[in-house]
């Protein structure tokens, strides 16, 4: 229990942030919110943010 | 149990060194900043080691990526203020004129030792000509 609250005060600090980093790459905002999940959250927002092209990228990547 | 649990947040750590490190590298930001990562386990270590409040080691996990997403989204992104027109030397052209080619001799914050300033000269030819 106590994992899964500090798990959701996280998400609450972090979602603005999250939310411009994904506004300024040019991806869809929605990878901000799967920080809401607790514990596996935080590293699926990481790898698609890692993994996925960003569309403002000014060489595409 | 808790050596399982141990390895794996490790390789949960290591993937999420792995994914800071190519987001910051997109963004033109040095990826060494991604091992900052390494302070909270450092803080649960020592935590656990002095056996100190739980609280402290259920929340260091979560205090350093934050305050590193939050330093990330409002600090400027190099790679996004690139020419992306410019030849590959040339893309950080309005951040400055590219001095990579410059002689160390011509940087007037750089010291060099006075017998390589006239390397080439007249002086270099004599000294090599009277070893050889």
């Amino acid at each position: 229990m106590p994992l899964i609250v500090a798990s959701l005060i996280f998400a609450l600090v972090v979602i603005y942030p999250l939310w411009r980093i994904c506004d300024r790459a040019g991806l869809p905002k929605w990878p901000a919110f799967t920080v809401f999940i607790p514990i596996i959250g935080p590293p699926i927002v990481a790898y698609l943010l890692a993994f996925s092209r960003w569309p403002n990228h000014p060489f595409g990547r | 149990m808790p050596l399982m649990h141990g390895l794996l947040n490790l390789v949960m750590l290591a993937v999420t060194i792995w994914c800071y490190w190519r987001i910051l590298g997109r963004a033109g930001i040095s990826g060494w900043w991604a091992y900052l990562m390494l302070l909270s386990l450092a803080v649960v270590f020592l935590d656990s080691f002095i056996r100190g409040p739980a609280i402290v080691s259920l929340l260091a996990p979560y205090i350093v990526p934050a305050i590193l997403i939050w330093v990330f989204a409002f600090k400027h992104w190099p790679s996004f203020e690139a020419d992306q027109n410019a030849d590959d030397n040339r893309r950080f052209a309005q951040q400055g004129r590219d001095q990579r080619d410059d002689m160390p001799s011509q940087d007037p914050h750089r010291t060099v030792n006075p017998s390589f300033m006239n390397l080439g000269g007249p002086e270099s030819a004599r000294r090599r000509k009277g070893k050889s």
